[in-house]
């Protein structure tokens, strides 16, 4: 069912691409996707692009993919190694989300980090506590690693 | 005092078993009534078809003697339903008690009750909507029928009592799925493999923002579902016939 459901979905994106990102398949393995998010343009991480690599098990969708961010990113709820704190990866996931609404909902979580769940403590208190400071170290990380 | 508490015992046992027996005959009952509904249903289409090709031939009066078959079998689809819907009201309040029960009065009051709650008149049925707008678009696509210029939304001959178009598990749209299902509480449409391997870990409808918990033996594949699906197919069929148009453009002149 996954192969069927993964061809579906690659299927979909080629038809009605999200404004904002873009995914597929590495070489011709279906489980391992690579995608791009483009910086939502309301948030500091504007003009930046981010790579994401997506790993889907071998009972997708009934589990959620493994989503790791392969640019580095200032976030509360991004870890350094690239691991994503979304609810929706874990206990919130539904088989009746996809790729589509999974990089959407990243691109929200770009747009409007949770600081009450911080993955990194310190981020999320900065966001917290000092915005401005926040907004400049965000923006000075995605010109360093995500334009190129 | 120990014959006394078998006595109670054993006609409780009785009465629950009444109560069992009378409950999955309701659930019989109810399923043919679905069954003549949904062929009462699938009349309809024919008589929609056969109309647009009597339009199509400009014979009108044959038109209007099917739009009353229409109305007419759409106020025994209303009845068929309430009937339907009184079988199992019935069957799931029934106590056993000392008096006979007169199970004929009990499906009569219950069904004129829903039918007066109600209140429908035929011509208010989505189904006669649908037929007088097939008859209507064979001469006046893209026109709004008469009575509705004034309206800021058109209503069109999709209208569907579906309620997703794809299943949320699999990705397919369900005019392609191989083996459909349809949760009876929230009446989302399913491929039943995958819907019933969803349920063996997680008993909530996989669609977003559905808070209906599934049960096993409520996903099923009702009487209306195949040919509401059919339906939609059609209706998709005819809405790319409608947007093929022919290329003139490579013809020669003749002069």
């Amino acid at each position: 069912m996954a192969t069927k459901r993964l061809q579906q979905e690659l299927q979909d994106l080629r038809k009605d691409p999200p404004s904002s990102c873009s995914a597929g398949p590495v070489g011709d393995n279906l489980f391992y996707w690579q995608a791009t998010i483009m910086g939502p343009e309301d948030s500091p991480y504007a003009g930046g692009i981010f790579s994401v690599e997506i790993h889907f098990p071998e009972d997708y969708p009934f589990k959620p993919p493994q989503v790791d961010f392969q640019t580095e990113v200032y976030h509360p709820n991004i870890g350094l190694s690239g691991y994503i704190c979304l609810d929706i990866l874990k206990n919130r996931w539904s088989p009746a989300m996809s790729v589509s609404t999974l990089l959407l909902s990243i691109c929200s979580l770009l747009t409007d980090p949770n600081p009450d769940d911080p993955l990194n403590p310190a981020i999320g208190n900065m966001y917290k506590n000092r915005r401005t400071l926040f907004e400049k170290n965000a923006r000075a990380w995605t010109r360093k690693y995500a334009m190129g | 005092m120990a014959s006394t508490a078998a006595a109670s015992t054993s006609a409780s046992r009785s009465g629950n078993s009444g109560t069992a027996r009378i409950t999955t005959t309701a659930a019989t009952l109810s399923s043919d009534n679905q069954s003549l509904v949904a062929e009462i249903r699938k009349a309809i289409g024919m008589i929609k078809a056969v109309a647009v090709d009597l339009e199509k031939d400009q014979q009108s009066d044959k038109v209007n003697q099917l739009e009353d078959a229409v109305l007419e079998l759409l106020a025994t689809y209303d009845d068929c339903t309430s009937f339907s819907d009184a079988i199992q009201q019935v069957g799931s309040r029934y106590q056993p008690s000392d008096q006979v029960t007169d199970f004929k009065k009990l499906l009569e009051d219950e069904a004129a009750r829903l039918k007066a709650a109600s209140q429908s008149a035929p011509q208010s049925n989505p189904l006669y909507r649908q037929f007088k707008e097939a008859v209507w678009n064979v001469h006046h696509a893209g026109q709004p029928m008469p009575g509705e210029e004034q309206e800021d939304i058109v209503m069109t001959t999709t209208q569907t009592t579906l309620k997703n178009f794809t299943c949320p598990i699999t990705g397919k749209p369900v005019i392609n799925l191989q083996n459909p299902v349809r949760g009876m509480d929230c009446r989302h449409i399913y491929e039943k493999d995958a819907i019933m391997h969803h349920i063996r870990t997680k008993n909530t409808c996989p669609v977003a923002g559905c808070p209906k918990i599934l049960q096993a033996g409520r996903i099923l594949c009702d009487h209306l579902l195949l040919i509401e699906i059919d339906e939609l197919r059609s209706a998709q069929n005819t809405a790319v016939d409608a947007t093929v148009v022919e290329d003139f453009t490579e013809l020669d002149d003749d002069e």
